[in-house]
């Protein structure tokens, strides 16, 4: 096929559209009812990254309250209209907190990055249940509707924990809410069970368990935890529901229930759910940090183990939430304990990433600085957390700014940094397009300092008392608070420098080589963007992280595969991308 | 569907065949188990009812997991989701346990005041006498 | 694999007819399946398990409520329920066994057996439901029943032992006013549980002192003990309908003679999620019925 295309290109003419998953079918109805995980894969990502600006415009909405110490846009002049106000604020942090955390941050990198990839990494053709995968989209597209409508009636004011008895309590439409992330959850628990069984059953001849790019471990861990904790949440929503809908009493003081064990329920969920959130993060960065330090990873099994290690461990750790919140003294000592352990995995993943770039050659292209900037992010976010997880200094802490900005360095400067890494790492293949390095370059340096005006001073107000989730503050907070609001607009730049060079790259960017960055994975043996079925051949599985036979090919401007002596080795499964169109 | 050579002679998947004879003694069994836990506990064993009812309980859900729905037959790894599933059920439990039974006393002094407030509220409305003077406690 | 058997063209037409693209042999995709269906199976018991907790936590923390409502549930209709579902479970275990071998009428006579299992399950459910509803043996405040008669026992007035801080009013008597108070919002909660100088000990102490007879006097909080009643059993027969349902599809598909010898795997997959229900409730019977 290679020859023939390349010639037909090269006459410049109306060159024949070649076939790919973007571009056949091109029916609506063929990419709703896609089977294909590629597009299940574009369409999670296309929702996901909506339900991001929407997010993202709530917390700009929060920050902009918050410049002058009486709220800028919610407050009042009498006591009724502030309360009135500073309930609309309530909703307002609730929404930014639901939509990131159960619409963007839980599903995203499973359901976009996943999908999308996961198969190829694995060399399969599609995932094990493509219907299941399909019903698993659909579902998420019905939570989010449910949210939205919720949205429109009168969103939830309770925070995105819902803890009773005020989650039973308050007159917002708690219940279109809490349907909504029922049915988002039983999304996720669909994704996971497909990834498992994908993993288990689907990998070709040679790929065996250690031969498995470490995405794909992250992910398999990361699943593991969506299949075991996730209905758990499930039951305690809908005991929620019938909480609410009839009174059943078992969460609510008032009926002789108890409020605790609502926590309880929760955390058993939340707490793995955000390793949910960070596995497939740091699955994602050791996949970049090799390929652009051009050398093996270090200590590729410790990397596989620490995954399986955090989605074990996260299990163990879910009390100290409940630290301040009437937890008896015997089990916060407990959970205190465990929680230093889920450090040591953490830990294991920095060190050998560090070790991994040690002498590496180092490309600074836009991944691999955002994989720099999440691991500096990340181990602030998680030293922070090694703070929080001390019980003395927990019960300062708890509740304060300090938790705030702890979360998002986690959360934004790991999980959030890691999937724009993706995104941009696998732009490429996903679209078959370059975008600008330049201005990927760029916006990234902005976004790492935005990230970090934004939630340093967090850290800091936060240690000098500043309570999170008010809506107005002490005006010795100011300095802090005004700077956060900054970094905040800091952000919203680098964003919209982010979209507009993306949305550019979609419809003038370069054509991408079949291997741009020069990547060992079976994902790069596959022209950009895929064909249908991904590999026309099964694959040949080599280790996913020896990159001694990929060349760089100036004339491509990507990188093939050689043999040892040397010589091209045209009759590998790299098919010759088509390009020529920038030389 | 077209991607399978037609030559190729595809094999039915394979499972195992569970005896009749074998399936018909593995539910009398747990007939008997469950009418026998119905007599025990009839029987008052006082503290260890619980216990025993569970060790019966759990005896038949292995019974009939690994015959009926054939794990013993099974590959391993669906044995150890299980086995993981159980643990992980095992984990919420003792936890959520080990916290209520062991509840700061000082958070829950007695009985609730609010609690207080209202018998005595409603004391005074089935004898009508003075009002109370600390009313304001509830809400 | 070794010893091939040769199939007819037909076998081969139907197998090839059931395989997915993405996989390569039958076998592969039977055991995908499988696999599948037992972590959906593992999601089933987690979903559970919250409200196992519950029930533990509560009936840890009140045994009193447990011992006082379990005069209400009548343990024979649970057997006779326990019976038929472990009933419906054989007959679909033999239905996988003639699907196996390829027994089409068989298969269909075990798939009626088994609906007709769930569906009596539920009948004799349901009659508990509406016997309970007259009693309004309800959750929350709706749970209001007639103390006073009909062998129900008679409360007696503060009989109970005196508490701890002197001051308490008597703890009978005012059941319908708690209800309004809940109604109203106030905290109604743990009222059972012993004060600061007696510690976790009081509790056991309690229970271990008591007379296995009914407690004479009513507990707090007894409407708990219906909640998680209702909610276990109600999530467990929502299950079982799913289970009525799938069997009528499989039924369908049988009398349609979509299943042979070579090609059975959705009424395997349908036996497991059986199997699961009725494992669920090989535990319930005891937790709610057998409580002395």
């Amino acid at each position: 096929m290679s020859h023939a295309t390349t010639a037909t290109i090269s006459t410049t003419e109306k060159k024949p559209v070649e076939h790919h998953y973007l571009n056949y079918p091109r029916t609506i109805s063929s990419w709703l009812l896609t089977l294909d995980h590629k597009r299940i894969g574009i369409m999670y990502l296309t929702l996901g990254m909506l339900a991001f600006f929407v997010g993202g415009l709530m917390a700009e909405i929060i920050r902009t309250q918050l410049l002058v110490p009486k709220g800028l846009i919610f407050n009042g002049s009498t006591i009724q209209a502030q309360y009135t106000a500073f309930k609309h604020y309530n909703q307002v942090f609730t929404l930014h907190g639901i939509i990131m955390v159960f619409m963007v941050l839980v599903p995203i990198i499973p359901g976009a990055i996943g999908n999308f990839t996961l198969p190829l990494l694995l060399g399969a053709k599609d995932v094990a249940f493509p219907r299941l995968n399909l019903i698993s989209f659909w579902l998420y597209v019905s939570g989010v509707i449910l949210a939205i409508a919720s949205m429109i009636f009168g969103a939830a004011d309770t925070g995105w924990t819902f803890y009773t008895p005020y989650s039973i309590t308050t007159d917002t439409y708690v219940v279109f809410m809490v349907s909504g992330i029922f049915l988002l959850g039983f999304s996720s628990i669909f994704t996971g069970l497909n990834f498992i069984v994908t993993i288990h059953k689907l990998r070709p001849p040679g790929m065996s368990w250690f031969r498995m790019p470490l995405f794909v471990w992250a992910t398999y861990a990361t699943s593991a935890i969506q299949v075991a904790a996730t209905p758990v949440i499930g039951v305690t929503l809908l005991l929620l529901i019938l909480e609410r809908v009839m009174g059943i009493g078992i969460f609510n003081p008032a009926l002789g229930g108890n409020p605790v064990l609502f926590q309880h329920f929760f955390w058993f969920y939340s707490h793995p759910a955000v390793y949910i959130m960070i596995l497939p993060a740091m699955g994602i960065i050791s996949e970049i940090i090799p390929v652009f330090s051009r050398k093996h990873i270090f200590g590729y099994e410790f990397i596989a183990f620490s995954s399986l290690a955090i989605a074990l461990i996260g299990f163990f750790v879910w009390g100290h939430h409940l630290f301040v919140n009437g937890q008896s003294a015997e089990l916060d000592a407990i959970f205190s304990f465990l929680t230093f352990l889920v450090a040591v995995p953490s830990g294991v993943k920095i060190f050998n990433w560090m070790a991994t770039m040690y002498k590496g050659a180092i490309v600074l292209k836009t991944p691999m600085l955002y994989a720099i900037s999440f691991i500096v992010l990340f181990t602030i976010g998680g030293l922070t957390g090694v703070v929080l997880g001390a019980l003395a200094t927990d019960v300062v802490l708890h509740d304060t700014y300090f938790v705030v900005g702890h979360f998002h360095y986690v959360m934004f400067g790991g999980t959030i940094i890691a999937l724009i890494g993706a995104i941009h790492y696998w732009w490429p293949k996903m679209f078959g397009r370059m975008y600008s390095e330049f201005w990927g370059r760029i916006a990234c340096v902005i976004l790492f300092i935005g990230v970090n005006v934004t939630f340093y001073p967090q850290l800091i107000v936060g240690a000098y008392g500043m309570p999170r989730r008010y809506a107005s503050y002490l005006p010795e907070y100011q300095p802090y608070m005004d700077l956060s609001t900054i970094g905040a607009y800091i952000q919203l730049v680098a964003f919209l420098i982010m979209a507009a060079y993306l949305l550019h790259s979609l419809f003038r960017g370069r054509k991408a080589p079949a291997n741009p960055w020069g990547g060992a994975t079976l994902e790069w043996t596959t022209p950009s963007p895929p064909s249908h079925d991904n590999f026309d051949t099964t694959p040949v599985v080599g280790d996913p992280y020896d990159y001694s036979n990929l060349v760089y090919d100036p004339a491509l401007d990507g990188y093939i595969r050689v043999d040892r002596e040397g010589s091209h080795d045209y009759a590998s499964t790299i098919p010759m991308p088509e390009q020529q169109a920038g030389h | 569907m077209s991607d399978h050579e037609h030559d190729v002679q595809l094999q039915p998947a394979q499972s195992h065949l569970v005896p009749l004879r074998m399936l018909f003694i593995v539910w009398v069994v747990l007939c008997a188990l469950a009418i026998l836990n119905a007599v025990l506990a009839n029987m008052n064993l006082s503290g260890a009812g619980v216990l025993v009812a569970m060790i019966i309980a759990s005896t038949m859900a292995v019974i009939a997991g690994l015959y009926f729905m054939h794990l013993r037959y099974d590959s391993l790894f669906n044995v150890v989701v299980m086995l993981l599933t159980l643990i992980f059920i095992t984990l919420f439990i003792t936890f959520s346990l080990t916290d209520t039974a062991n509840y700061r006393s000082d958070l829950i002094p007695g009985e609730a005041p609010a609690m207080v407030q209202a018998q005595q509220a409603h004391a005074e409305q089935a004898t009508p006498a003075s009002k109370s003077a600390n009313s304001a406690v509830g809400q | 694999m070794s010893e091939a058997i040769p199939l007819s063209t037909n076998e081969q037409e139907i197998l090839r007819k059931h395989l997915a693209h993405h996989f390569d042999t039958p076998q592969q995709q039977f055991e995908s399946g499988k696999l599948g269906m037992w972590l959906f199976l593992a999601t089933e018991l987690l979903l559970f398990s919250g409200l196992f907790c519950a029930y533990a936590v509560y009936r840890a923390l009140h045994p009193d409520i447990f011992r006082f409502a379990a005069q209400w549930l009548d343990w024979t209709s649970g057997l006779i329920n326990t019976l038929v579902l472990l009933s419906s479970g054989f007959t679909m275990a033999w239905g996988i066994r003639l699907a196996q071998m390829g027994k089409k009428k068989g298969l269909a006579v075990c798939l009626i057996l088994t609906m007709t299992g769930g569906l009596t399950f539920l009948a004799i459910h349901g009659y508990e439901y509406f016997d309970k509803y007259r009693e309004r043996l309800l959750w929350g405040t709706l749970y209001n029943p007639d103390l006073g008669g009909n062998g129900k026992p008679v409360l007696q007035e503060a009989s109970a032992a005196p508490l701890v801080g002197g001051s308490q009013p008597a703890r009978t008597g005012d059941w319908p006013l708690l209800n309004q108070l809940g109604q109203a919002g106030y905290i109604v909660s743990h009222s059972d549980i012993a004060p600061a100088a007696d510690g976790p000990s009081g509790i056991v102490q309690s229970a271990a002192a008591e007379p296995a007879t009914l407690p004479p006097v009513q507990p707090y909080n007894v409407q708990i003990f219906f909640g998680i009643y209702f909610i276990m059993t109600g999530l467990h027969s929502f299950h079982v309908i799913v289970g009525v349902g799938l069997m009528t599809w499989l039924l369908i598909r049988t009398l349609r003679n979509d299943f042979g010898p070579t090609y059975y795997a959705p009424v395997d997959y349908v036996g497991l999620y059986w199997g699961i229900v009725d494992m669920i409730w090989m535990f319930l019977f005891p937790l709610l019925y057998l409580i002395h």
